[in-house]
């Protein structure tokens, strides 16, 4: 019923077109019948009259010709209709499901694996759409096919039809005994080509470990026992799946062998002519497919109905994140803010955030006031990282603990928020695209004229546009899966671009320049300052270089905040930041000896 | 005879040319199955022939036993009671015959069944050992190829070869080649026997088979036209899902959810297009197949009949020609089918054989030396590396010959190290240390062959690294990696690594030495608990320990060591130091410390900065000197 609720809803708009398709399948079952029917009347009529032409009238052969015209229109019309029905309910369901993955938050990407979205969002798709297109089509068709069949070959001979029945449904129960034999065979191949290609593949990556132990010919003899067990399974599989081919041969012509039996003796006692024979064997191969079809069918539906629960979990996922409205302060959503009336002043209070375990923030109170440029220093694993994420609403903030212009973060529309804030993430992911159209990524949807030339002022600003000018196609190169024909340096000056395209009112840099040498890093933090106007920065880094300049500077230690000041101040109180500078002023020199 | 149906479309030759050669090459891999091959060829020509035998065997039983009957009593028929039956016996005897045909029948059918199953099952399993086969010479050759390659080519390129690429190939000699015989033989068997029949109604007939290859071919080349661009949009797609995914984050920062579905939406639009186009194809082409049936069926009716009432042909005959109809069909479609086959599966091989043919570069030399143990002295003489040099330098003939440089002379930026001499004395502890980038990984990366210096010379007991046998002489070495590797396999596999000399006692005992035996112990299945992959759910230390005890079991002459940067707790970090200890004990042993105490007991400290070796000397000595080991000494050692 729960697979009903979720399938119905989506064909529903495509009613029309099932309803026509399947309104042409029992016209177009009669039509396939009457041919053996005029066959058999044809044949029937040779057994006496004049010789010369035209023994087998005009009309007769005229009339069959039409009924194969109208099976034609009619075949044409229901294979258009409900395939072509299924193809759109498919449509459907992958914008659906795309759509609601786009809404999904971080939370539910840090459990989840790429590969498995992938595989529910193409295998397990297709399975549902078969069960939306061919097995509606083919079990309908079915359905008339025995209907209107029967009982024309029982008006002809009774018992003759009901023995032909037996090796016929014996085919619908060879099919669905294989079926699932092939698929559970065939799954256990599936497992060993895994294990196979695990093998391979840590092979492959512990390459260093197989040369530096000499490992490489015992490798490879446990290479050759995998593909000998996945010979074996493979094998195993193709000896239950050969039986398939044999077997529907076989069972049609062991009814053309019992027809031949009982057909022929009773042509010999008379009860029976050449042409019910003709008729008979006629009906009989019409018979064939369906047969094996119920067969399919049930197979397939057993694949989609476990195909809908797997895409109904995904649905199932509700994010965390969303534009619910805070519940505390008034409570509902403050619709009127607009992302470029926002200041930019954000404040941390009290804030505790930690992910079902240890505390990673705790206790975290900290202000950047509009307009200024803030800083926060911390090692690996400090939680500095998690503080900007928090900023853009990327995990479920805690109502009451953070507030941007003195409003609760939650109350603020998601996408006025996201589209105030800059945000240069630790690692760049940049998409296969343009590198106009990474740097105009945020923009792309609102002026679509005017971004190329924007793009270029603002790769001026990251210091990129000396780079792009190099590449063969400039502006327009395509920078590869992830961005991989740049450099890490060259991919963060485009994420910097990136994130100033959609003229911030905050712009959060977390490391964002860990990959740029130091030089081009201040000509970069140069160029923002001069460019910034009444933005607010907040920077975060573990490089005292990247932070100096900054009005206020926070220490982040195991999630707290440890120490706070100006640079001079820091600098001099010997703590933490005392010690960070000084090892990091440290390899500096040893960098230049 | 030529393939009838296999003239290819102009298009399909420009999208990928029938290579002969690549054909040819893989032929080569059925030639150890070649009877096998012939003896499938053979059951496929008995099976079309036990096929074609049905109809055939109907059409005796009606112009035999049922004569009489099926012409009607009304006519006289030319020469009845045929078979040599007696007239007046013909109550039984038909009767009789039309048993024994329908038993012949039934015999028939059983071969056939039979038969068929063990052709499918031949073909299937020539097919599967041949795919096995190119596997293991795959991946047997990728273990030849030098480390180099590994870090040129992502892993995930290489497995697909291993894998994706060979299943591919698996349609080709299942269904490829034996099956487009048995297709050909079909449909010239079923027009030979018609033809042979009544050739004025076969020529009738078989007029329609002009416009069922017509139809045939025309419907396959929009179909495989469709499709193909069906699938380019499929991979499209799924790309852009996929990337959709991994950039889930820039995607809602950048608060591009709405954008980024209308583009999902276009390419899913563009799918659905495609699909529907190819939807159309089969919706046109199965209705036409069955207006051309009817067509055939209605001259059979219109010339047959005529033919019947003249008395040139038989009612049997008659029906053999109304069964043989629906036969043609199948044969025709797929020989067009098998085209498509072949196209993709020429396209992995292309890719497997790139594989096959790249070059091992670092090969040992028949005369190489195979040490049975090292006294373990390490010397390198001016020795300079760059890793971007184009060509490793090829083989050596003798050992005091020079070597060419391919090094572009005053690109010094390029070299990882350069004109770097050290000795080691034999069971000498020698601590590496120096800045990220200072050359460290360069030096074990040479001293264990991985590449070979383009300059000056490597020695181990004053023999060149290059006249050693490469396997033999890393069988006296061990290397513990920094972040150690280990395998998705047993705790004492991962000790062993197959090696069949070391017992599994000797493995505990190593485990017991390294003080790893203590978290083994501690594990469900102990030493026979099999590992997560890349050894994940042990902690670092853990795997440390594990890593030193794999090097342990194998009683190495020269220990090379690249210690761990990341912490670990106090605890961890003392068993790690005791271990280390027992483990360069009695045997040369060449570190990259990143560790105070290592340093402070190694007999020398050697000072690489920038691919030169800068300081060298004692732990105390060298602190003395205010140099770079004093600077390196504040930034590693002491923050630890």
């Amino acid at each position: 019923m729960k697979t009903v609720r979720f399938i119905f809803p989506l064909a529903r708009p495509y009613f029309w077109y099932y309803l026509a398709g399947i309104i042409l399948i029992p016209p177009s079952t009669y039509c396939a019948l009457a041919i053996p029917r005029y066959t058999g009347a044809a044949v029937d009529g040779l057994r006496a009259g004049p010789s010369g032409s035209g023994a087998v009238p005009a009309a007769l052969i005229g009339a069959l010709l039409l009924f194969a015209l109208g099976r034609a229109v009619c075949l044409f019309g229901t294979r258009w209709l409900i395939i072509g029905a299924s193809r759109r309910f498919e449509f459907d369901l992958r914008n659906r499901l795309f759509d609601h993955l786009q809404h999904l938050d971080r939370r539910f990407y840090d459990q989840a694996r790429t590969g498995d979205l992938m595989n529910r969002s193409s295998t397990d798709i297709d399975a549902v759409r078969t069960m939306a297109g061919p097995c509606v089509m083919y079990s309908i068709s079915t359905l008339f096919m025995l209907s209107l069949a029967l009982p024309l070959m029982a008006a002809v001979d009774g018992l003759l039809t009901a023995l032909l029945l037996v090796p016929l449904s014996l085919l619908t129960a060879a099919v669905r005994l294989i079926g699932p034999r092939v698929q559970l065979s065939h799954r256990r191949a599936q497992e060993t080509l895994s294990a196979l290609s695990s093998f391979a593949q840590e092979n492959f990556g512990g390459m260093r470990v197989v040369k530096s132990f000499a490992m490489e010919e015992r490798e490879i003899g446990a290479f050759k026992d995998l593909c000998e067990v996945y010979y074996q399974r493979s094998l195993a599989t193709e000896r239950v799946y050969n039986y398939m081919g044999p077997i529907a041969g076989a069972v049609g012509e062991i009814a053309a062998i019992l027809l031949l039996l009982a057909g022929g003796g009773m042509i010999l006692s008379g009860s029976f002519t050449l042409g019910d024979f003709i008729k008979f064997g006629g009906y009989q191969s019409l018979l064939i497919w369906p047969m094996i079809s119920i067969g399919w069918v049930v197979n397939q539906v057993h694949r989609g109905l476990a195909s809908v629960a797997r895409l109904e979990e995904v649905f199932a996922a509700r994010p965390a994140v969303a534009d619910s409205g805070g519940k505390s302060e008034g409570g509902g959503l403050a619709a009127a803010v607009k992302p470029e009336e926002l200041r930019g002043e954000i404040e941390f209070r009290r804030l505790n955030f930690s992910f079902n375990g240890p505390p990673v923030l705790q206790d975290l109170s900290l202000k950047i006031p509009a307009g200024k440029t803030v800083a926060i220093l911390g090692r690996t694993g400090s939680g500095k990282s998690i503080l900007a994420s928090l900023i853009a609403r990327l995990y479920a903030v805690p109502d009451g603990t953070l507030f941007i212009d003195g409003i609760d973060i939650n109350r603020i529309p998601l996408a006025s928020l996201r589209q105030a804030i800059g945000f240069v993430a630790q690692e760049t992911f940049l998409f296969s695209r343009s590198i106009a159209e990474n740097i105009a990524f945020g923009a792309l949807d609102r002026d679509p004229l005017r971004w190329k030339e924007k793009a270029s002022r603002l790769a001026a600003l990251s210091r990129l546009d000396k780079d792009i000018d190099q590449f063969p196609h400039g502006y327009d190169e395509i920078v590869g899966e992830r961005g991989v024909t740049l450099s890490g340096g060259q991919k963060q000056r485009v994420a910097i671009a990136r994130a100033m395209m959609g003229r911030p009112r905050l712009l959060i840099l977390d490391d964002a320049l860990s990959a740029v040498d130091s030089h081009t890093e201040e000509e970069i933090l140069h160029n923002l300052r001069q460019a910034k106007g009444d933005l607010t920065v907040l920077v975060i880094s573990h490089r005292i270089a990247s932070i100096k300049d900054a009005d206020h500077i926070y220490v982040l230690e195991e999630g707290r905040i440890a120490e706070e000041g100006s640079h001079q101040e820091l600098a001099r109180r010997g703590g933490i930041y005392t010690e960070i500078f000084r090892m990091q002023l440290l390899a500096q020199e040893l960098e230049e000896m | 005879m030529p393939p009838p149906a296999f003239s290819p479309h102009e298009e399909d030759r420009l999208a990928a040319p029938l290579d002969r050669r690549l054909a040819l090459r893989l032929l080569r891999y059925g030639l150890p199955y070649r009877g096998w091959m012939a003896l499938a060829v053979l059951l496929v020509l008995l099976v079309t022939g036990l096929d074609l035998a049905g109809p055939l065997i109907v059409k005796q039983a009606i112009d035999g036993p049922l004569r009489q009957s099926v012409a009607g009593a009304s006519t006289p028929l030319p020469g009845s009671g045929g078979g040599g039956a007696p007239a007046s016996s013909t109550a039984s005897s038909p009767m009789r015959q039309l048993a024994a045909w329908a038993a012949l029948y039934g015999l028939v059918v059983a071969l056939y069944v039979s038969l068929r199953y063990g052709q499918g099952l031949l073909m299937s399993s020539i097919g599967q050992k041949i795919m096995r086969d190119l596997r293991l010479e795959i991946f047997t050759h990728l273990q030849r190829m030098p480390m180099s390659f590994f870090n040129r080519n992502p892993v995930g390129r290489l497995v697909t070869r291993v894998t994706n690429d060979v299943e591919a190939l698996n349609q080709l000699f299942t269904s490829g080649v034996v099956t487009f015989v048995a297709d050909v033989v079909v449909l010239s068997s079923l027009t030979l026997v018609l033809f042979w029949i009544n050739l004025r109604l076969a020529l009738v007939t078989l007029a329609v088979v002009p416009f069922l290859l017509l139809a045939t071919f025309v419907f396959r080349f929009f179909a495989r036209k469709y499709y193909r661009e069906q699938r380019g949009h499929l991979a499209h797609l799924n790309a852009f899902t996929q990337e959709s995914i991994q950039g889930m984050d820039t995607i809602q920062l950048f608060v591009q959810e709405a954008e980024n579905l209308r583009r999902f939406a276009a390419i899913n639009g563009s799918y659905l297009d495609a699909f529907q186009k190819t939807v159309f194809c089969y919706s046109v082409y199965f209705p036409v197949i069955e207006i051309l049936g009817a067509s055939a069926l209605a001259c059979i009716l219109w010339q047959g009949g005529d033919g019947i009432r003249a008395g040139t042909l038989t009612f049997g005959e008659f029906y053999l020609f109304w069964s043989f109809l629906g036969r043609f069909l199948n044969p025709i479609r797929d020989m067009a089918e098998r085209y498509n086959v072949l196209q993709s599966a020429m396209a992995s091989a292309e890719r497997i054989f790139r594989v096959l043919d790249s070059p091992q570069t670092i090969r040992s030399r028949e005369a190489a030396v195979r040490p049975a143990r090292l006294r373990g002295e390490v010397e390198f003489k001016e020795v300079s590396f760059s890793y971007d040099s184009p060509l490793p330098p090829p083989l050596r003939e003798g050992v005091d010959s020079p070597l060419p440089p391919p090094l572009r002379e005053g690109v010094d930026a390029d070299f990882a190290v350069r004109d770097l001499s050290f000795r080691v004395e034999p069971g000498e502890t020698v601590a590496i240390v120096g800045a990220t980038g200072a050359g460290k990984s360069t030096v074990i990366n040479l001293l264990t062959r991985f590449y070979d210096p383009q300059r000056g010379r490597i020695l181990i007991d004053g023999l060149d690294l290059r006249d050693y046998h490469k396997q033999a002489l890393r069988r006296r070495i061990a290397v513990v990696l920094q972040d150690p590797f280990l395998f998705s396999r047993t705790v004492l596999e991962n000790i062993r690594l197959g090696n069949p000399e070391i017992s599994a006692e000797a493995a505990m005992e190593a485990a017991r030495r390294m003080q790893a035996h203590r978290f083994i112990e501690r594990l469900p299945q102990k030493h026979e608990e099999t590992l997560k992959e890349r050894g994940l759910t042990l902690s670092l230390g853990e795997r440390q320990l594990l890593s030193f005890a794999r090097a342990m079991a194998h009683r190495p002459d020269l220990l090379i060591l690249d210690e761990a940067t990341a912490h670990v707790d106090t605890e961890t970090e003392k068993l790690i130091q005791a271990a280390l200890q027992e483990l360069w004990r009695g045997r040369t042993s060449i570190i990259i410390a990143h560790r105070l105490s290592t340093v402070q007991r190694a007999n020398r400290i050697l000072v690489l900065h920038k691919g030169l070796l800068r300081e060298a000397g004692t732990h105390d000595e060298l602190l003395k000197q205010r140099g770079i080991y004093h600077r390196l000494y504040q930034l590693q050692f002491l923050g630890k």
